[in-house]
């Protein structure tokens, strides 16, 4: 079985050849909002900014369907029951510490980043700015992977 | 006479396995089922005729499984959400506390004498927690490794309610503060600090509930049944009128008033735990396996008829259709 190449490429290179754009959500959005943000764009990964358009934050497709559907599960977590009533936003259930690539960095780092981190799509931010540039989609990897065989 | 620990608790954890596997099923509390399961193993029954030892061991289960408890109860809420909550809720809780606490001291009066000005306690005990919850917040967001989050929670667990100890403060007080604190510094969700040990949520309710039923005593019951009448009429009258008059100084509508009490009928982990808690306090080592059984007894009555109650309010404030 003969093994796609990344080596030489950079997250810049990629997102030349695939442009995409990662979902975000405002960070006082609501379960409701980046839930529909996430369906609209049929994507599993929605990053969080603040008002001056920085990246603070990542949430799971799970993390919101699990708070959104809680009340049809059998035990819930004292969080997920407060969040019932409370209406978090996107700031209070986000994880601050999310993954992301930078411009130049290699495909093949960052692959095996997105992969440890069970990202279908991760952010890729400049190095300089950290302005956001785009997303890698695992599916896009996995297609090309395909292809080359 | 059995003291293996690891032998009673297998047998605790499998009982109350299956108990709360036909509870899930029935679609019944499964709290209630596990008290049950313990109940089995009790002096009364299974217990003593097997001659199971549990008073040597059990304490430091149970007091672990309470810290884990209060911990995710003090970090399901942050200081922003509360405000967002508004008066209402605030406003209905200390009714419903201050009110249950009133009426059943009120009603009890060897239970009015054992309670103590315990202010220095409490200051210490949520200092403690603030720190420690400050610290475990800090870490949160130094350690990168998933792997590290639980045993970093439950170390600082642990020697929170060892320092608790030693200082003389209270242990579950410390663990609620420290989940609440550690959530208000960490600024999100909290999955980091709080998904770990909600893993192990239901193992707790298992290991706690178990070990609760088994110390069930008939003939302690038997001595403090009018205290298990009294405890139970007095508690929930004194949330429904704690309630009704903090809701009518709060202003909220009159369906809440009328019917949210109804819905704080259900009593569990932090009764029982300050029961148990009461029985490793040398001075009130002889009251405490009385309070256990009365408040086991009354655990077991509020978690029958608390979900009938709170589907009655439900239904009737219109929340609900059946």
């Amino acid at each position: 079985m003969s093994q796609p190449c990344f080596a030489n490429k950079t997250s810049a290179d990629w997102l030349n050849q695939h442009q995409s754009k990662p979902v975000m959500v405002d960070e006082n959005a609501s379960i409701d909002q980046i839930i529909n943000a996430l369906l609209i764009e049929d994507r599993r990964d929605a990053y969080v900014v603040n008002a001056d358009n920085k990246v603070i934050g990542h949430i799971g497709f799970a993390n919101v369907a699990t708070h959104l559907l809680s009340e049809h599960r059998v035990t819930h977590t004292h969080r997920q029951l407060f969040a019932r009533v409370i209406e978090p936003t996107a700031k209070e259930l986000m994880d601050p510490h999310f993954t992301s690539a930078y411009e130049d960095e290699l495909l093949c780092d960052v692959i095996h980043r997105q992969l440890d981190h069970g990202l279908d799509d991760l952010i890729v931010l400049s190095r300089d700015t950290h302005v956001p540039l785009g997303a890698i989609q695992l599916k896009d990897v996995l297609a090309e992977s395909l292809c080359l065989e | 006479m059995i003291h293996t620990p690891l032998l009673i608790l297998g047998l605790l954890l499998v009982s109350g396995l299956l108990f709360g596997l036909v509870a899930s099923r029935l679609k019944v509390p499964r709290i209630a089922a596990y008290a049950l399961a313990g109940l089995l193993w009790s002096q009364n029954l299974l217990g003593g005729y097997f001659g199971f030892d549990i008073a040597s061991w059990s304490p430091l289960l149970t007091n672990l499984a309470l810290a884990i408890i209060a911990y995710t109860i003090g970090g399901s809420i942050t200081f922003d959400q509360l405000r967002r909550l508004g008066k209402t809720i605030t406003f209905c809780t200390l009714g419903e506390s201050f009110g249950a606490v009133i009426l059943v001291v009120v009603s009890g009066s060897s239970v009015a004498d054992a309670i103590v000005g315990s202010g220095i306690e409490i200051i210490g005990a949520v200092g403690m927690g603030i720190v420690m919850g400050g610290l475990l917040a800090y870490l949160g967001h130094r350690v990168r490794n998933k792997r590290f989050f639980l045993p970093m929670v439950l170390s600082a667990l642990m020697l929170s309610q060892g320092l608790a100890e030693v200082a003389h403060v209270s242990p579950l007080l410390t663990a609620m503060c420290i989940g609440f604190s550690a959530r208000a510094v960490y600024q999100s969700g909290g999955d980091r600090l709080f998904a770990p040990v909600e893993f192990l949520e239901e193992l707790v309710f298992i290991i706690f509930f178990t070990l609760a039923g088994a110390y069930f005593k008939l003939s302690v019951l038997q001595q403090g049944l009018d205290l298990v009448f009294i405890y139970v009429i007095a508690r929930v009258a004194g949330k429904m009128l704690g309630i009704r008059l903090m809701s009518r100084l709060a202003g909220v509508p009159k369906v809440v008033s009328q019917y949210l009490g109804f819905c704080v009928v259900p009593q569990a982990g932090i009764a029982i735990g300050l029961a148990l808690s009461l029985m490793q306090t040398i001075a009130y080592k002889d009251m405490g396996l009385l309070v256990v059984n009365t408040i086991l007894a009354s655990t077991l009555i509020y978690e029958i008829i608390g979900p009938f109650a709170t589907q009655f309010a439900l239904v009737r404030a219109k929340e609900v259709r059946l």
